[in-house]
């Protein structure tokens, strides 16, 4: 590819000549942002700020330079149907980073579920609770937001398209366009609209920023194609779960919340859980299998955020984080909470634990990872919402940096290497630094044997006693069904083990519904399997854990054959992850397919 | 080269009803569902632009009354392929049932047409092809694409579902194929003609997206009463006659009722209506 290739910007305004055709397919920016989450819409945000600031700043006579045209140059794709539509997350946010790009972001209408008051942490037997006395200091969350991601990701778009970044919903990047060892772009989704084809776009830039989320498709392919993973751990990743329930009114002491025991839920309110139903008992102590915890957060209207996070390390083959969820539920505390309520909504996704030692190299030639997909990621908190905005921030300040040498205006993929250095200097690091053996040991089980290694990491900022710790890529933990792993429950389906009441024991396809995911049947299903002979052997052996492990029931065993129901995915990719012979293989399907959250 | 109108409407998307949308009373919260392109004035779109594909001179504007939210799907019609979009808005629309509708968009489409007559050839503003869905999802009466070209006094081609052919005979004559109960009809017809169309149509084109890019930002115009010469009295809820006394669901079951057939005559149409008037007394239904 030569320079004229990536300057002929002209033929952009060609619009309306624009017959379904492969002509007029390639379109140029100087910055593409692949994933509208926060990661990347706080780097949009910021450098577009950048750039007003010197503008105004030229105008004003401040500084003599040249003002930088961005107008149709930084873009920013998204696969979901809107911006937000796609973003699921607890969630807790430490407005650090979001302080310093919108400072007066209250004003501005900022949608803020709560500002959390009151934080209790318990842990649980199946029938009684104990609240930790003191809460550590890294988990202390007072004055952190609780938000719905999913709204806070839509109220991004809107500043960033004030700021005149081009926002292009309902896109999803299914290529990279690879030459020469450079990056140079991303090629777009086809759609079959029966009977017609409508080939994808070839959207070109000079960086192109993966801000995907956690194991995004072309991220990982990035990783592989580029070698950035060399000599890193193995990425793991932790599978959460989350309904949102409207709360009942009548159960309310005041206008803010019910009590239950001597504790108080409602909105400005979180509580974080251990134990129950992920280990309880004394066999736990030894042999506790899953790992991970659960979270209620107080949100606005009434209603509570109730999620469970488990790590995909898990040796069971029949783990199932939504039936985790709802037996957490059915403990009498949960079950208190819940009297009289009803879901409202739901939905899943991966997070990646692994921590510093499986962040890969974050640069190469004409692209940049950033948030969740460079695993940035702060497993002691489950936080990595303020670590991928502060990820954009430093990106963005890199790239403004690179406008200021002048580098858009000469047409080849840079390696922006200066950006890895503003990270090991940042907060980022800091936090990661301290957090890199947390999810290692917690995975090992709570309370033994991870509690007194976690115990010694919180002591030390992090440092283990065993040495660093490795990682293993999940898939390759699963154990056989003939081996014992803790209280295996034999039982796979949620449907079998506790009785659906739709009330506090949701079916998986109820919460699905209320996912409100779709695919459009015309294409072909985005989820394939390798070998289909693979899962004959799967079955004798592991017992088919897409079955139970998909929080979306897109896998189904039916007459010794694995079915795929693709319509109801959440795009969550644990499948990617955990199928125990690695046979499965997830696409990106038809943009705006997929969930449609709107209050997760 | 064709000039064509495509009439669209915003409405809330009743196929995604979950918990936080319905009020407790089981009545719509439209507030909180998502406002949607009509699925069926999607399909029209999308006839609209395959004549545009043919002939790559025509020029589609769509038209819809709504609030201002709705530009929305002007919006998604210009990056879906159209060249105009215009809004028409006005607190007096508000309310409006489909006589009252179906003015204030015939209004519209003479303001558009320049005011002149929309339907004289020589005008050069006059329009060939009105496309509209057969019905919206929020109400589905069907009426509204059939009131305007009474209106206009154009002939009108209800459920139709594909263009077999356009211009071939004639540059103003156009094929289409028509969907009634259990069999297509093949109806040819004069332009300039009315199409209703039903959702067994081609479905839209995806939104492009070096369109997307480029008209982002382009205007579009909101047309309030006075701009379309509208009267008052005839527009939203004051110009609307209809009144609904209660929403019920009624499942039709033919069993144990004697059944009569009518022909479609106005003195049979009257018979009927007066079967049906005295049924609705004797069921309290309707009062006097
Ligand atoms: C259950 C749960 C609870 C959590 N709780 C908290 C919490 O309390 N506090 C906290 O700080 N963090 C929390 N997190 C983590 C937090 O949600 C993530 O760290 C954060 O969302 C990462 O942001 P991101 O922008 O990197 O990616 P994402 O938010 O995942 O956004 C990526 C976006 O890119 C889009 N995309 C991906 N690939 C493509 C493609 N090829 N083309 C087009 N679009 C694409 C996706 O649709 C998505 O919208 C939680 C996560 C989960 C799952
Ligand atoms: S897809 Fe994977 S997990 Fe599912 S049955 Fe086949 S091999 Fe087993
Ligand atoms: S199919 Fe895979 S990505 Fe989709 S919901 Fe199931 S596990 Fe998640």
């Amino acid at each position: 590819m030569n320079a004229e290739n990536i300057k002929t910007t002209t033929d952009n305004k060609d619009y309306n000549s624009l017959q379904y055709g492969t002509q007029h397919r390639t379109i140029f920016f100087d910055i593409l942002l692949v994933g509208g989450g926060p990661a990347n819409l706080t780097l949009a945000i910021h450098l577009t700020n950048l750039i007003k600031k010197h503008n105004a700043d030229i105008i004003e006579k401040k500084i003599d330079a040249r003002p930088i045209d961005y107008e149709n140059k930084i873009a920013i794709i998204e696969k979901g149907i809107n911006f937000g539509a796609h973003s699921i997350s607890g969630a807790i946010l430490d407005p650090v980073a979001l302080n310093k790009i919108i400072p007066e972001h209250l004003q501005l209408g900022f949608p803020i579920e709560s500002k959390i008051e009151e934080e209790e942490i318990w842990y649980l037997t199946s029938k009684y609770r104990w609240k930790l006395p003191v809460i550590p200091r890294f988990l202390k969350n007072h004055g952190n937001y609780v938000v719905s991601l999913s709204k806070m990701v839509s109220w991004m778009a809107k500043q960033a398209e004030q700021n005149d970044v081009v926002l292009l919903n309902e896109v999803a990047g299914v290529e990279l366009l690879v030459k020469d060892n450079q990056l140079w772009g991303v090629k777009t989704d086809d759609r079959q609209i029966s009977p017609k084809h409508y080939p994808g776009y070839q959207l070109k830039a000079q960086v192109t920023i993966l801000g995907e989320g956690s194991a995004g498709v072309l991220t990982s392919a990035a990783i592989k194609r580029f070698g950035l993973d060399h000599s890193k751990n193995p990425s793991v990743y932790e599978l959460g779960v989350k309904e949102v329930y409207e709360l009942n009114k009548a159960d309310k002491s005041d206008n803010l919340s019910i009590n239950i025991g001597a504790s108080k839920i409602g909105a400005g309110k979180c509580i974080h859980t251990m134990g129950y139903p992920l280990s309880t008992g004394l066999s736990s102590l030894i042999t506790s299998h899953k790992s991970g915890g659960a979270f209620l957060y107080g949100m606005a209207e009434n209603r509570l955020a109730i999620g469970m996070v488990t790590h995909l390390s898990c040796a069971d083959p029949h783990l199932d984080v939504h039936r985790e969820l709802q037996q957490f539920k059915r403990h009498p505390y949960i079950q208190k909470i819940l009297h009289n309520a009803k879901v409202v909504g739901y939905g899943a996704k991966t997070v990646p634990c692994g921590g510093l030692y499986t962040i890969p190299r974050l640069t190469h030639n004409g692209l940049m990872i950033i948030g969740d997909g460079a695993n940035l990621l702060d497993s002691r908190k489950l936080k990595g919402l303020h670590l991928a905005m502060e990820s954009g921030i430093l990106a963005a300040e890199e790239l403004f940096a690179g406008y200021l040498r002048n580098d858009f205006q000469n047409p080849t993929p840079k390696d922006y290497k200066g950006f890895e250095m503003r990270l090991k200097q940042s907060f980022i690091y800091n936090e990661m630094y301290k957090s890199r053996n947390f999810s290692q040991a917690m995975k090992m089980g709570i309370p033994l044997p991870g509690g007194p290694l976690i115990g010694v990491q919180l002591m030390t900022k992090g440092w283990n006693p065993t040495g660093n710790l490795k990682t293993r890529p999940d898939y390759q933990q699963t154990r056989p069904i003939n081996q014992p792993v803790g209280s295996r429950n034999k039982n796979a389906s949620v449907n079998d083990a506790v009785h659906c009441d739709e009330k506090i024991v949701i079916d998986k396809l109820t919460d699905v519904f209320l996912s409100r995911t779709t695919h459009s049947e015309d294409q072909n299903s985005h989820i394939t399997l390798k070998n289909e002979e693979h899962c004959k052997l799967c079955f004798q052996r592991y017992d088919a854990p897409c079955c139970c492990f998909c929080p979306a029931q897109v896998y189904e065993k039916r007459e010794k054959k694995i079915t795929i129901n693709f319509s109801n995915c959440l795009h969550c990719k644990c499948c990617d992850l955990k199928c125990p012979l690695d046979n499965i293989v997830w696409r990106l399907p038809e943009a705006g397919g997929g969930p449609q959250y709107t209050i997760q | 080269m064709y000039k064509i109108i495509v009439l669209a409407k915003q409405v809330p998307d009743t196929k995604n009803i979950i918990g936080e949308a319905m009020r407790p009373d089981g009545t719509v919260n439209r507030a909180a569902l998502p406002a949607i392109f009509n699925p069926e004035d999607l399909q029209a779109l999308e006839m609209a632009l395959l004549v545009k594909d043919r002939f790559p001179q025509s020029k589609i504007s769509v038209i819809t009354m709504g609030p201002i939210a709705a530009i929305e799907i002007l919006r998604e019609a210009l990056f879906r392929g159209a060249d105009d979009g215009y809004l028409i808005s006005d607190k007096q629309f508000a309310a409006a049932d489909t006589l009252a509708t179906s003015y204030t968009l015939t209004q519209a489409i003479k303001t558009l047409s320049g005011h002149g007559d929309p339907l004289e050839p020589k005008n050069e503003n006059a329009i060939d092809l009105i496309f509209c869905g057969r019905q919206a999802i929020d109400g589905d009466t069907a009426q509204v694409g059939p009131q305007v070209a009474a209106n206009l006094g154009i002939p009108q081609v209800t459920y139709a579902f594909e263009i077999v052919d356009i211009g071939d005979h004639h540059k103003n004559q156009i094929t289409l194929k028509r969907q009634l109960d259990d069999v297509t009809e093949l109806v040819r017809a004069q332009m300039p003609l009315l199409i209703t169309v039903t959702d067994s149509a081609s479905h839209a084109r995806p939104r492009d997206i070096r369109r997307t890019i480029f008209l982002r930002k382009k205007k579009i115009p909101v047309w309030n009463i006075r701009d379309i010469t509208a009267s008052p009295d005839r527009c939203g809820l004051k110009g609307s006659p209809t009144n609904v006394l209660k929403i019920n669901s009624v499942i039709l079951s033919l069993e144990g009722k004697n059944t009569q057939t009518f022909e479609a005559t106005p003195q049979s149409m009257d018979k009927l209506a007066k079967i049906l008037r005295a049924e609705l007394h004797q069921t309290g239904t309707l009062e006097r």
